[in-house]
């Protein structure tokens, strides 16, 4: 048997195996994502893996659900947002400032985070939506790039340097547990509700209303639907799931600064996630955070010292590979690759 | 100051208006050519204009391949692919000469053209002077070589319908790699010129360029050098005004503000302005 043929064999398997997973039950495939990674504290614990795998893990499930936060507007509206690093960082000093200045607890910081985050969405949607693809993109990006030279001056916010937890005592009420692995359980819980709304939204009358605006935006509003309305809706809910996240990320490592939420690069890697995962689906965001987060964190340890950079020469690298060869996201390619041809299977 | 806006933007400009790409990585290209620059005059003390011919064919090369080995492959492609292409170019050239030249910023040691000269009772930096003089210069030939040259014609012709143009047997993916050549080449000069005063640093110095390039674009309008070179000076005046009046500690929020209303209230005369000027 030549080589050639043991390929086309394996490919053969994966496709049994794909449309196999395909088939389950949806809350089956929820559970092949979320249980097992229950059990990634206790493995902690029980020193089985580092503390770095951990971490990497905890960040993975919060960019999932930021990851979901962007896809409502960047994947099924498609308008390509270069500007949610503000509304994370709304959500982000929100909480913190709540805390530290007014010691008002973050379960009440978190969800005010994300509510003040998607009137930040609304006033940048409001101003931004008329326009259109790259004018979007960028009107977004600079608003953006506005507001970190802002707060990079907002000495009640800490300028540049930020606001640093100092003081903080651990516990329920402060939302700053020790020992810091629990925070994982909160991204944990964070990405499963947000799944779960997207799975929602996936299917539901609005849903189907952005994807409609995504396909044909002219179309859409001919057939009588009110596109800008519609814009801000998927802008609020999207801005408010990043918002949150901006919150619990702040809890956990306990310090905001400009150049932490609103840099160029944490505005871009909030939408490669869905990216690279692929648009409008559930999994795209799953998929896409599992491959960023944990090639970042693991990159950025190895180049640490002499090469910082060459990290990011590499993401570069696979980010080119990935919008050449699979340019509508790993889990569309994967469908249009080992799904069945003759459909009968959702985007899922 | 404008006029190296202007540069920069005219070279994105016309990569942006026949391409139909935005280049996310257009401050990085220019990067290239003040590191080269820089590392080059202070090691073997060339003077700096001598870099410029070297910069030219050198990012010319350099942008022809970005486009034949990378952005050919995605211009077909969803929009998104398109963003993150150009940012992945970002990412690669950015972080790559961090990794190679270090964090450090570097400045020039020493060209020719040194000091102030008193020009019309004002007290003007003569490296300044010398740039805005070649930036002219090179506005000039870039002007020449869209308008009259048959490589320039065969460009706006693909630019203005590209199916057209391909009928009328235009190479187009020639074109397109020609056009990321020629808008790179800008950039070159306007880096080789900026890095004789202006401090060079892999990680914020790109950034600056790109979004202000951007914000000319977004003034002056697509595909057209000499709307973006008045949407560079309009940056530069913009700028210069708001720092004495207001305060220099919030200049490059002025700049985003002008992107950001330029944008929208461009948005339609981007486009006609187009239309109606080719």
């Amino acid at each position: 048997m030549s080589v050639a043929d043991r390929y086309v064999g394996g490919v053969d398997r994966f496709r049994v195996y794909y449309q196999h997973l395909a088939s389950l039950p949806p809350a089956v495939q929820f559970g092949l994502v979320f249980g097992p990674a229950m059990l990634f504290p206790v493995l902690y614990t029980t020193g089985l893996t580092s503390w770095q795998f951990l971490n990497t893990m905890t960040l993975t499930f919060l960019f999932i659900g930021l990851g979901h936060g962007w896809n409502v507007i960047g994947g099924y509206a498609g308008q390509i947002s270069l500007g949610h690093a503000v509304m994370f960082a709304v959500g982000a000093y929100t909480t913190a400032v709540l805390l530290v200045y007014y010691g008002i607890t973050p379960w009440i910081g978190i969800p005010l985070g994300g509510v003040l985050a998607s009137a930040a969405g609304l006033i940048l949607g409001g101003v931004t939506f008329r326009l259109r693809y790259h004018y979007f993109a960028l009107a977004t990006l600079a608003a953006a790039l506005a507001v970190e030279s802002l707060f990079n001056r907002w000495d009640f916010i800490g300028a540049s340097v930020g606001l640093q937890y100092t003081g903080v005592e651990s516990g329920l009420s402060s939302f700053v547990f020790e020992p810091r692995w629990i925070h994982f359980y909160a991204m944990w819980v964070f990405a499963l509700l947000v799944t779960l709304l997207i799975y929602r939204l996936h299917h539901s009358r609005l849903g189907i209303y952005l994807k409609a605006i995504n396909m044909d935006q002219e179309l859409a509003a001919n057939a009588g639907l009110n596109v800008f309305r519609y814009k801000m809706y998927a802008m609020g809910l999207s801005s408010f799931i990043v918002g949150v996240g901006g919150g619990l990320y702040v809890q956990y490592v306990n310090f905001v600064s400009p150049v932490e939420t609103l840099d160029l690069v944490r505005n871009v890697e909030i939408l490669l996630i869905p990216i690279i995962g692929g648009l409008g689906t559930v999994f795209g965001p799953i998929v896409g955070a599992f491959i960023y987060m944990p090639t970042r964190e693991y990159t950025r340890g190895m180049f640490a010292g002499t090469l910082v950079g060459v990290d990011w020469v590499i993401f570069g690298l696979v980010l080119l590979l990935v919008v050449i060869y699979a340019p509508h996201g790993l889990v569309n390619r994967l469908r249009d690759t080992f799904g069945n041809p003759k459909g009968g299977e959702t985007d899922e | 100051m404008g006029l190296i806006y202007g540069l920069v933007a005219a070279g994105l400009a016309i990569i942006w208006g026949v391409v139909d790409i935005v280049n996310f990585a257009h401050g990085e290209y220019m990067l290239i050519a003040m590191f080269t620059t820089v590392l080059v005059s202070n090691t073997f003390g060339v003077d700096p204009l001598l870099m410029l011919p070297v910069n030219v064919v050198l990012l010319f090369v350099i942008g022809y391949l970005s486009y034949t080995v990378v952005i050919s492959r995605v211009i077909n492609g969803p929009i998104f692919a398109q963003v993150l292409a150009t940012f992945a170019l970002l990412l690669i050239l950015r972080y790559g000469m961090l990794a190679a030249f270090g964090s450090q910023t570097r400045t020039l040691d020493s060209f020719v053209f040194d000091g102030r000269v008193e020009l019309l009772g004002v007290a003007v930096s003569l490296p300044q002077l010398v740039a805005a003089v070649f930036c002219v210069a090179g506005v000039g030939v870039l002007y020449y070589v869209l308008k009259h040259t048959k490589t320039g014609r065969a460009i706006r012709a693909t630019a203005q319908d590209r199916e057209a143009a391909r009928v009328l047997g235009i190479n187009d993916d020639r074109i397109f790699a020609l056009t990321w050549g020629i808008g790179i080449a800008a950039v070159a000069v306007a880096g080789t010129l900026a890095a004789t005063f202006y401090p060079t640093q892999a990680e914020t110095t790109p950034e600056i360029w790109t979004i202000i390039a951007f914000a000319a674009v977004a003034l002056g309008g697509l595909g057209g050098v000499l709307a973006a070179v008045a949407g560079g000076l309009i940056i530069g005046l913009v700028e210069n005004m708001s720092v004495t009046l207001i305060s220099s500690q919030y200049r490059s929020f002025y700049i985003f503000a002008v992107l950001l209303i330029g944008l929208i209230y461009s948005r339609e005369g981007i486009l006609n302005w187009v239309s109606t000027h080719e």
